[in-house]
């Protein structure tokens, strides 16, 4: 099972957007695909899941697993609502099926992910950097959910704290997306630095690596974009991580990201931003499968 | 009335490079190139998940117990062995440092379950028990390293330590290479000890000789009879056992220390005063590699297999790189 955590501590640079496409397309192209959303904002979440208003608050919470039965005596231990925020609370969660046959998502819920994030004491916060790793890789006679996906895809929220870094303590493999602009290099920076911390703590042959550095939001009309990408190209360590596939600014990737929009794969096969996914994460399924 | 200067709107690469972007690319690319995978990721942990490791012997005659009953007052000084008891102080020395300054070097621990176990750093960890801290500096191992890198992470950390006596080090060497023996390898050879250990050849030729050497040679320098290493490598050479006998008790009454300092090389080095020795390049000429090697042998004698062990003679670099250190080596041993 590869695990996919798509971080970058820097907002609004398609974090969300490309959870979606590349668990759509592995999806689609026959991968058990696990979403988990652990961005508060619950978007990840938002695009195959019902979600609901939180009582008294503004955040979202995932509505009613559609397997759960109040009258089944089995349910007595829960209210039919799960998140990724029980992960880190009691250790499990229940996986919600989407309206497509390969793909599943554990749903965010904005207050209680808020929480966890919040964590200070430090015991709480060793506890929540290996829980995620725990859920994802813990094994009891066979039962481990590494038997039943093929791919885990994380969506993590704009920061580098403790859900990002449980996130990475999960993943096998780590995707950067990035503008190309000033600030997203100094994000550039925080990322690495996760991933230097987290691979020195692994052992040789488990080590995290790295997909690459995606440029997003690229618009050939902006000379400065371009040359940023170029610059970052040139450069000795970084340039070969830098993917030659870009995600232009294209209008359908924004109306994807609608509530109850359709998917992008949806569109006509010659769509340019429907090819440029495919292409993106035909790149993306030879690093991560054929390594 | 002047006008003001037109800002014209420049291109993307003026507008980026202005802004100091070029000292941030070059910073956020170094950033991406020492990924030591498995090296340790340094990390505050909580002491409550400290323990120390059952199966690895302790340096000191108590634990966490004791220095916590000491701390709370439910243990006095005068229930301990004298050497416990100097430890003990040693320790509460330690922990008001670390009160002050902080714990510069972080200990080494691995995760054990959901706790984690000390690698390396016993008497700092007791201290951090003594303050009663929340959390310790630690560089988190991916696992238990085995024996022989365990022992090599003590002596590595060892040979920082200046108070570390000749007894202590050569008997570290001398455990080093059993552990290796009781694993099927051969022997530790010179550039294992320098490139792991970072002891240079020549000194690690003098104390291997004597980790080697005859056990009278070896007590002689655990009980500290023989202090200088230079004597001991001497002694240790000498086969006949009456000889060694007349050579040892010599060595006691004239308590020779000899000027061999710890040439670890992550100890910077220190300048000789005076003037320096008179140096002259001299054009060696074309020299074939058997050549290399005969002179080198006659030379050196037995040592050759300690100082050059695994130089292959036929491969080119190899010959000229021994030639070189054969020269340096040469030289030193004119200069001591």
């Amino acid at each position: 099972m590869k695990v996919l955590v798509i971080a970058n501590n820097k907002g609004g640079i398609g974090k969300t957007t490309l959870s979606k496409i590349i668990s759509e397309y592995f999806a689609r192209i026959g991968k058990r695909v696990l979403g988990v959303d652990l961005d508060p904002q619950c978007n990840f979440s938002r695009r195959f899941v019902e979600m609901v208003s939180g009582d008294g608050n503004a955040s979202l919470e995932p509505g009613l697993h559609p397997d759960y039965d109040p009258g089944d005596p089995e349910n007595d231990d829960w209210d039919g609502r799960s998140s990724t925020a029980d992960i880190y609370f009691e250790g499990a969660a229940a996986i919600y099926p989407t309206e497509l046959e390969n793909f599943s998502i554990i749903p965010a819920h904005g207050k209680r992910l808020n929480d966890v994030e919040r964590v200070t004491n430090a015991d709480a916060v060793s506890l929540v950097h290996d829980q995620l790793r725990q859920f994802l890789f813990y094994d009891e006679d066979g039962e481990s959910l590494a038997n039943d996906y093929d791919l885990v895809v994380i969506d993590t929220s704009p920061s580098k704290g403790p859900l990002t870094v449980s996130a990475v303590r999960a993943a096998t493999h780590m995707l950067i997306p990035a503008e190309m602009d000033q600030f997203s290099i100094e994000g550039l920076y925080g990322m690495s630095a996760m991933w230097s911390r987290e691979n020195m703590a692994r052992e040789k042959d488990n080590e995290l690596k790295l997909v690459g550095i995606l440029a997003n939001k690229y618009q050939k009309q902006r000379s400065d974009v371009d040359f940023v990408y170029s610059q970052l190209k040139a450069l000795q360590n970084i340039g070969p991580y830098l993917l030659n596939e870009k995600m232009h600014y294209w209008q359908a990737y924004a109306e994807a990201n609608m509530h109850n929009a359709g998917s992008i794969f949806d569109l006509k096969p010659s769509d340019k931003a429907r090819k440029e996914a495919e292409e993106i994460c035909r790149v993306l399924g030879e690093k991560l499968f054929n390594d | 009335m002047t006008k003001p200067p037109i800002r014209r709107r420049t291109a993307g690469k003026n507008r980026f490079t202005e802004r100091g972007e070029d000292n941030l690319l070059s910073s956020v690319d170094r950033s991406f190139t020492d990924h030591h995978v498995g090296e340790g990721e340094l990390r505050f942990v909580p002491m409550s998940k400290i323990d120390f490791d059952p199966d690895q012997p302790r340096n000191l005659p108590f634990g966490q117990v004791e220095i916590e009953a000491y701390r709370d007052k439910k243990l006095s000084l005068d229930d301990l062995s004298i050497n416990a008891k100097l430890a003990m102080e040693a320790i509460v020395g330690l922990a008001s440092t670390i009160e002050e300054q902080r714990l510069i070097h972080p200990v080494t621990i691995y995760p054990y379950g959901e706790r984690y176990r000390v690698v390396e750093g016993e008497r700092r960890t007791l201290a951090h028990f003594y303050l009663n801290a929340a959390n310790i500096k630690a560089v988190v191992i991916p696992k238990k390293p085995d024996n022989i890198a365990l022992l090599e992470l003590q002596l590595v950390e060892n040979i920082q330590r200046e108070d570390l006596t000749l007894a202590e080090r050569v008997d570290t060497l001398a455990r080093i290479e059993s552990l290796f023996q009781s694993q099927g390898k051969s022997g530790l050879s010179l550039q294992y000890i320098e490139k792991r250990l970072g002891i240079k050849k020549s000194q690690g030729s003098l104390y291997m000789t004597t980790a080697r050497g005859p056990k009278d040679v070896r007590d002689a320098v655990v009980n500290g009879t023989i202090k200088s290493l230079r004597l001991a490598d001497k002694i240790a050479r000498v086969t006949d056992v009456d000889e060694r006998k007349i050579l040892i008790d010599q060595a006691a009454l004239a308590n020779i220390e000899d000027n061999v300092t710890w040439q670890g090389s992550k100890k910077p080095e220190t300048k000789k005063p005076g003037k320096p020795a008179a140096q002259k390049t001299l054009p060696l000429g074309r020299i074939a590699r058997p050549v290399i090697k005969t002179i080198i042998e006659k030379t050196l004698g037995n040592k050759v297999t300690e100082v050059f062990d695994g130089v292959n003679w036929d491969n080119d670099k190899e010959a000229v790189r021994a030639w070189r250190e054969f020269l340096s080596y040469v030289e030193k041993e004119f200069n001591d």
